[in-house]
């Protein structure tokens, strides 16, 4: 994961790490850092086992960069309110006072509620062989520094459209990056469902 | 055991993955006598169709356990192709084969293969949780380094704290110590302060009232004062310079000028009283209790202040005067440094109320007053050659 050091965090406002992290990963460790003392001192007003406090900070975070990086996100609130708010979720889950619900929350003007997701997303089992196979395949990928991954991460992560990865990536139209898109997810598979094969001697 | 090098694996590679029956012909026609000799291609190609495993395949061929890996990567490459294939809506001979023996490798590879929602939905699971595996790698980095670093700031506030404490438990202490020290010194210049008073108004007394003796003592203080941190130095003794003599007037011998033949001899006595030590003493002690402030509190202090003030007065009044008492036949001369009395001379014998005397050269003259009179030297020449020829002859 590229990191982008910057050491002097008063750079960047709420809504310009925002776009960062639509873009690249290079923005975490700002957002990390900075929000990190605040959100783990106001989980130990509310929650005894402090040794938790750092794993659902990590997913409170992780929550904050997939929900960003979904169509049409737009922040209604600052960073640290909803990272505030979803660790508290987290904390009266792990304190069974609810199971999942929704939060609202006051934006920074105090007028605006927002609905929090307040875990992160389930995914299929990750210990399925084909999930397991498919994620050392994208590692391959990446280390390779292919296009082709890139690509597939910015439809499949990030939920671009077409449009904006050819524009992005410089391709000439929207087509050619389908395309292009289609070919990389062929090998892709291809190369998934070669090693899936090999099980089965 | 066979062992098939990688250039022939790469033929029977290009052999499966070309669908086209004639090439596959030519091939055999090419290869037989050398490789297809060897394997036997039939063997494999059965195999692959019927879903036989390719241990049982190795096995029939006598190949080496390597060249069966590749085999079997040769076989999955097969598979493949055809489905991809069959799913675009193609076929060929081994596609038709290979369904028909219901392959069940092949089948539930097209099965898996045809559902792209499900591989779709797979590769998006796959990729979040690519993704978060690596969040949890940077931010249980960024922890550690967190947890080890100190910015700058951080570093600022906790040596600027620790250096403040330190200066408050400094201050603290100074202040007890200079708490104790000022108490002490309030103590112990009162004390001086009385002993003052009472030196002061003793020695008033005594300079101003008493005739005979010896008014002035040496004064002491006691030297352990200045040994106290922080007070101001005091003088501890203060001599006041006395002399007396006794003197005979000198009167003209000549036989001539004012006396006649008159020889008359008296003597006078000489009392000198050095004020400078005195004066400069009582200086110093104003300065002791108004400007280094020894006592700046309490009812002692302005009388005090007053007291020492008009001594220093009274004793510049005096500084350089006389008093001749003509009964006693005594002169007080109150002058700033004990002199040389060369002589006293007498114009006049016969009036003992008058004379001069000669200090250090100059001529005085002394006439009787109970009061301090000021020394003024004789300045007219004629009075001077006058005296200075009576002192010649009395030498």
């Amino acid at each position: 994961m590229r990191v982008v050091r910057n050491n002097d965090e008063s750079n960047y406002t709420d809504a310009e790490l925002v776009n960062i992290l639509k873009e690249s990963t290079g923005g975490l460790d700002v957002l990390y850092l900075r929000h990190k003392s605040y959100c783990v001192n106001f989980m130990k007003t509310m929650y005894k086992d402090h040794e938790e406090l750092k794993d659902i900070y990590h997913d409170a975070v992780m929550v904050f960069y997939e929900k960003v990086n979904t169509p049409g996100f737009v922040l209604t609130c600052s960073i640290q309110t909803y990272l505030n708010t979803v660790c508290r979720n987290q904390i009266l889950k792990r304190i069974n006072h609810s199971n999942r619900y929704e939060v609202k929350t006051a934006g920074d003007n105090g007028d605006i509620w927002d609905v929090i997701a307040d875990t992160l997303s389930e995914i299929d089992d990750v210990n399925n062989e084909r999930i397991k196979t498919m994620k050392k395949v994208l590692e391959e990928i990446k280390e390779s520094s292919s296009k082709c991954y890139e690509l597939l991460v910015r439809f499949w992560y990030k939920n671009q459209t077409m449009e904006y990865i050819a524009a992005k990536m410089e391709f000439s139209n929207s087509d050619s990056a389908k395309t292009q898109k289609a070919k990389c997810q062929k090998q892709f598979k291809t190369e998934v469902y070669k090693r899936i094969l090999s099980w089965s001697k | 055991m066979v062992k098939i090098n990688k250039d022939d694996i790469e033929i029977i590679r290009k052999y499966f993955l070309c669908f086209d029956k004639g090439i596959r012909n030519q091939m055999r026609h090419t290869l037989s006598g050398t490789l297809f000799d060897i394997i036997n291609i039939s063997v494999i190609e059965g195999g692959f169709i019927e879903g036989e495993s390719v241990a049982n395949i190795a096995s029939k061929l006598s190949i080496s356990d390597s060249s069966a890996g590749e085999i079997e990567k040769i076989r999955n490459e097969y598979y493949i192709s055809l489905a991809q294939l069959y799913l675009e809506g193609e076929s060929n001979d081994d596609l038709v084969e290979i369904v028909w023996c219901q392959n069940p490798i092949f089948k539930k590879l097209l099965n898996d293969m045809s559902d792209d929602k499900s591989f779709e939905k797979d590769m998006q699971s796959a990729f979040i949780s690519l993704h978060r595996d690596e969040m949890k790698r940077l931010f249980q980095k960024l922890d550690e380094e967190d947890e080890f670093e100190l910015s700058d700031k951080e570093i600022k506030a906790a040596i600027t704290s620790v250096e403040r404490e330190a200066m408050i438990k400094r201050f603290k202490e100074l202040d007890k110590i200079e708490e104790r020290g000022r108490i002490f010194k309030l103590i112990t210049r009162y004390a001086i302060a009385a002993c003052l008073v009472g030196i002061i108004a003793g020695g008033s007394y005594l300079l101003l009232f008493t005739t005979k003796t010896d008014r002035f003592n040496k004064l002491a203080v006691k030297d352990s004062i200045n040994n106290r941190p922080g007070l101001a130095k005091i003088e501890t003794t203060a001599y006041i310079e006395h002399a007396e003599s006794k003197r005979l007037v000198l009167t003209d011998q000549s036989g001539s000028g004012f006396a006649g033949n008159v020889k008359n001899k008296y003597s006078v006595i000489i009392k000198q009283n050095g004020l400078s030590s005195q004066i400069d003493y009582y200086r110093k002690q104003l300065d002791s209790v108004t400007e280094k402030r020894i006592i700046t509190v309490g009812p002692g202090a302005n009388s005090i202040n007053i007291q020492i003030s008009r001594q220093i007065d009274s004793l510049m009044k005096i500084l350089n005067t006389y008093t001749y008492h003509e009964r006693e036949k005594m002169v007080e001369l109150n002058i700033s440094r004990i002199s040389v009395v060369k002589n006293i001379i007498s114009i006049e014998p016969s009036d003992m109320s008058f004379f001069y005397i000669n200090i250090a050269g100059k001529y005085y003259l002394i006439k009787a007053s109970e009061t301090p009179v000021k020394l003024i030297p004789v300045t007219d020449n004629k009075t001077i050659e006058a005296l200075q020829r009576i002192e010649f002859s009395n030498e």
